[in-house]
């Protein structure tokens, strides 16, 4: 009698245990993988932002290409023949929203003079910046995309207004 | 005989028990596997999509440059660009018109991308060179 109810107490709840064990161990993989699913969707985010962000800034860039190209002064902003007006040098900041993102663009004319045959021939080039717009100027640390563009203008280049023909992207770089 | 009577059917009663705590279990395990394998079918239609979506933007924007870099082209078309099997783009506004600066200096283009269930927009600037 005394072995019989020993033996029944050693048994007693033996499967419950078990299966409290076995809770335990799901718990702990359901754990894992609500953690999985939880990191895979929090990873996209980053990443759509980015995309945002990168289309964001070239779309800006672009748009600020645009405008300068067609200031009411025809770009005589990046020309250093002549005296310029103060107006002339006023490029930029443009800001722009797009994808949810609110660009800033900054451009500053970086005008060089080159001989062609003797002669001196003007690249008008304009260096742009893009960054989020936190209101100031764009800092290399934050600069999303930096470019710089050629402004080729028409035949005549000594003629006022200018009109320029063509647009060349010298570098484009993404910084992320 | 009567200690005997007292353990009558303990062994089915826990086993019975135990049945129904392992099916919730399993149950619950085959949710979350189940929920894990839609959510990671989720995202990699997202990838694909977003792959896509890239795709299809870079493909418009060289189009813009091929197209109406000639300036007697008033249009661009997205040829050879083909969306993959199962996507559909389109691009807003339509028809492929070229911006003509000083009027149009720059076109902004509604980009759509719609596959594996997943809708993506976004919005992307061109000009003309």
């Amino acid at each position: 009698m005394t072995n019989k109810r020993l033996h029944l107490h050693t048994d007693d709840g033996a499967a419950l245990i078990l299966v409290l064990g076995m809770i335990v161990m799901v718990s702990a993989i359901l754990g894992g993988l609500l953690s999985f699913i939880a990191t895979s969707t929090r990873g996209r985010v980053p990443l759509d932002a980015t995309r945002a962000r990168q289309y964001a800034a070239d779309g800006a860039i672009e748009y600020a290409i645009g405008q300068v190209r067609d200031m009411p002064n025809h770009n005589t902003v990046v020309a250093p023949i002549r005296p310029r007006r103060p107006a002339e040098d006023a490029c930029g900041p443009y800001t722009q929203t797009l994808n949810g993102v609110t660009i800033r663009v900054d451009c500053t004319p970086a005008p060089l003079l080159v001989l062609a045959g003797g002669f001196p021939l003007l690249q008008r080039n304009v260096s742009f910046t893009a960054c989020l717009d936190t209101g100031v100027a764009c800092a290399p640390a934050t600069t999303v995309i930096r470019a710089q563009v050629n402004f080729e203008a028409q035949d005549a280049p000594m003629a006022i207004p200018l009109f320029i023909k063509r647009t060349y992207v010298q570098s484009w770089s993404v910084n992320g | 005989m009567k200690d005997s009577r007292s353990d009558a059917g303990e062994s089915l009663v826990e086993i019975v028990m135990a049945l129904v705590l392992l099916s919730l279990v399993v149950s619950a395990l085959m949710a979350g596997l189940a929920t894990a394998a839609r959510a990671t079918r989720f995202q990699r239609n997202l990838v694909k999509v977003d792959t896509v979506m890239r795709s299809y933007a870079e493909a418009t924007k060289n189009a813009v440059r091929r197209d109406c870099g000639n300036y007697a082209n008033l249009a661009y078309t997205l040829a050879p660009y083909a969306a993959p099997a199962g996507y559909t783009v389109s691009q807003s506004p339509a028809p492929l018109a070229c911006p003509i600066p000083p009027a149009v200096p720059v076109q902004t283009l509604t980009l759509t991308v719609t596959g594996d269930g997943v809708t993506r927009t976004m919005t992307v600037v061109v000009r003309r060179p």
